[in-house]
Parts: structure tokens; sequence; C-alpha cells
């Protein structure tokens, strides 16, 4: 049984403005006070909750998302977790501020943030791999994953559809290499 | 992955199969596990990529932006309870700086004082707070066997819900009492919840176990003492240091650094 609270990644699925607008009004003062208070400023606190909430969109578009438990407990605990690493990376120890005891954390919203956290990591790596290819097969990729047919990406890059697909299969083979040989793709459960 | 068997995930996903083809491919997925890894691996790495390239993704995106600049610049600062409070502000004002300054200054002075008079009482145990604060307020992921307990713990740990961890590591050893990942780190958390018996009672059975290619039990429990730094524990402390270089165990290192300085 999903929480009320759905409602929320529901309107992140559908880009309901009014409702996220009410999430914004509801719960980002608070990540803003753990952010001021925790040696950062507006912009990270606006970095690191639409992070946050972009985080929660991905993981609710590629594999379903039921949230069983409170959204404020489950985002805080996403926004903490970015925010910790965000300080860890600049070596800023000065953390005083990130106290828990006025949300239920119940293991429900732990276990959640961690599987966003863990989703947030391999497209992370996807992202950085792709980057790694070389142009032609950054375009033709690029263009096979949006709105167009593979008749069409081939017209636009003059190939025969047959030559296209053949490349394209090249080009998915050098970046699923890529992925599988990075040093922290064992460490994301794939 | 071969690229065969990507034209092959491909005319599948874009149903360019024969039904012949077809039928074998969903017998092959059926019974072949790493086939099957494969596929699931590529399908995410498409929808993936595709959703990181969509419009939607985009137009979400803007949505939030416009949203973030709405609240976050200008809306209000809200501690957990729901009381709003004041936004910090950067000290701008020359007076203030002034003012700063001066309380500054004599609070270094009364420091340096401080330490002149009680360096040798103290000095272990602010060089135990600054390793801490260092190196233990987060903890690296590890790859060890027992891995998911371990592994939420150490997130909660870093999360610094010391009490949630406890209960994932204590899990793990009443799996497997001898677990050294688990006695290290339920070590830590009760170091961090300053439980410093409980720690060393920990670090005590890890120092204990055996058959182990580095053993960080002993290299624990001194730093625990000198953090701790009541009545004898500077001298046993030292003693454990003394050990450590001795043996030449794990944080022989920091032990020598330490002891050249108490």
């Amino acid at each position: 049984m999903p929480h009320p609270d759905q409602k929320y990644i529901v309107a992140l699925l559908n880009n309901d403005k009014a409702v996220l607008d009410e999430l914004y009004r509801k719960y980002s003062g608070k990540i803003k006070w753990m952010v001021l208070k925790n040696n950062g400023s507006e912009d990270d606190a606006a970095d690191i909750f639409q992070d946050a909430l972009m985080s929660i969109y991905h993981k609710a578009r590629l594999n379903g998302f039921e949230l069983t438990c409170p959204f404020d407990a489950f985002i805080y605990m996403v926004c903490k977790k970015k925010w910790l690493n965000v300080l860890a990376k600049r070596k800023n120890h000065g953390v005083t501020n990130l106290e828990d005891h006025e949300y239920s954390l119940g293991e429900d919203s732990f276990k959640l943030a961690e599987e966003c956290h863990i989703q947030d990591e391999r497209l992370e790596l996807m992202k950085s791999k792709f980057s790694e290819l070389g142009e032609s097969c950054q375009e033709l990729l690029n263009l096979s994953w949006g709105d167009k047919s593979m008749e069409e990406v081939a017209g636009i890059l003059g190939f025969t559809y047959g030559y296209a697909r053949k490349k394209k299969s090249e080009c998915m083979a050098k970046l699923t290499k890529l992925i599988q040989a990075s040093p922290i793709f064992k460490t994301l459960k794939w | 992955m071969d690229i065969k068997v990507i034209e092959k995930f491909e005319a599948y996903l874009r149903h360019e199969m024969s039904e012949e083809e077809l039928r074998q491919f969903e017998e092959e997925l059926a019974s072949n596990t790493k086939l099957s890894q494969q596929f699931q691996q590529y399908q995410e790495i498409e929808q993936s990529m595709a959703m990181l390239f969509s419009q939607e993704e985009r137009q979400l995106k803007e949505s939030l932006s416009n949203l973030g600049k709405k609240y976050m610049k200008e809306g209000p600062l809200e501690k957990g309870g729901g009381e709003e409070e004041t936004p910090i502000r950067n000290i701008e004002n020359p007076n203030y700086f002034r003012l700063f300054s001066a309380i500054a200054a004599i609070f270094v002075m009364i420091l340096a004082a401080y330490f002149l008079l009680f360096k040798s009482s103290q000095s272990a145990q602010e060089m135990a707070e600054r390793y801490y604060s260092e190196n233990l307020t987060v903890l690296s992921q590890t790859m060890g066997g027992n891995e998911d307990k371990v592994q939420l713990g150490i997130v909660a740990y870093n999360m610094k819900d010391y009490d949630l961890a406890r209960t994932y590591f204590e899990e793990v050893l009443q799996e497997e009492s001898q677990n050294w990942e688990a006695l290290k780190f339920l070590g830590l958390t009760y170091l961090a919840q300053r439980n410093y018996e409980r720690a060393l009672a920990y670090f005590e059975e890890l120092a204990a176990l055996e058959n182990l290619y580095s053993n960080p039990g002993l290299f624990y429990q001194a730093f625990t003492l000198m953090l701790r730094s009541e009545s004898d524990d500077i001298s046993r402390a030292k003693e454990i240091l003394r050990q450590i270089i001795d043996e030449n165990a794990e944080g022989s290192r920091q032990a020598k650094e330490w002891l050249d300085k108490l």
C-alpha cells in the first residue's frame, strides 16, 4: 500500500507544476536549513534539492517507485547523503547540524534513499563512459535514444539503415565494455 | 558484450526477428542466466540514456529549477520543527569584523597559554580527536562478505544514525560472531557515541582474532584509550603503541608518529 505522499512521485513523473510547487513549499525549507547550517549556500541547497528530486524521478521512471514512508523523511535522507558527499569532496569536516530527531527515519526511508543513491551512481557511470566514446558514436547513440526511428537516424547521418544499425551495435558494445571495465561497476549491484 | 549478442538484442527490441528467431532467442534467455543478465544490463543502459537525453527530463529540470529560484533564493528558512529562522548571512560590517578579530586574538592567546600549561596531558587526546575527525567521521564502503548488512551499517554510520548502524553490525555478529568487519565497525560506532568501554571491548575481541592478514584491533584499542585519556589510559596506550610497532601490526606508522609525540 503506497503512502499518501506517493502523489509527489506521480507529480515528478508527470511534471505536475501545481503539486511540485506544493512539494517545494512544504519541504525545501528544511533542506535549505540543513545545508546553510552546514557550510553550504542557497545555491548549494537548491542544487541538492533539485538533484535529489531528479534522482527520485529517475528511479521512478526506470524501476517504478512505491513510497512506503513519509516523503519528508525520505527526501531528507536523500539530500543528507548527497550533501555529505559534497562535503567529503570539498574535504570540509565542519558538519554540525545534521540532526534527524524531528524525522521518523524508519528503515524504509533509509533503504529507499540507499536505492536512489545506487541508481545515481549507475547513471553517473553511464554518463561518464558515454563521454569517453568518439564523437560519431555519441552523435549516433544520442539520436537513436531520442524520439526518432532508426530509419530517420540513418537518414540524418546519411547512412543506410543496415549500416546505421550495425554502427549502433558497435557503439553500444564499446559503451557496455567501458562501463563493465570500470572498477566501481561491481560495487553497483548490477 | 559481444557485437553479435548486441545485434540480437537490438533485433529483439525493435521487433525485427522472425517467429523462429524470436522463439529461439526467448528460449535462450530463459535458460542462459549470463545472457539474461547481459540483456537486463543492456536494456537498463538503453533506457537510462534515453531517459537522460529525453525532452521530459529537460522539462522537469526546468520546472524544478524555477521552483528552486522561487523557494530556495526567496523562501523561508525552516528548521525541522517548522519554526522559521533568520538565514545565516556573511559578516560584511567592518565593525563586526574588528570585534571578531579581537575576540579571535584573545581566544588564540588563551589557547596558547592553555597548551603551554597542559600540553603533556592534552596532546594525546588532541591527536586522537584530530585523527578521528580526519579519518573516521565517514567510513568507506567495504567489499566484505556479509555485504548488505555491513554496507547498510556503514551508510547509517555515515549518516550519523549510530543506533541504526549498531543494529546492522550486531545482526551480522549474531550470524557470524567472529566477523572482523562487524567487530571493527561496531567498536567504531560505540566510539562515535563516546561509549569507550563498549568500544574497547569490541576492539579487544577484534585484536584476539587470529588468521587475519592485517588486524587493526590493537591500533583501535590504543586510539580509544588516547581519546578517553583518563587515569592510566595514556600509559596503557603507549604500551599498546609500542607493541604495534614491534609487531609491525596494522597502524604501525601512525603508532610511531604518536609515540614520538607522547
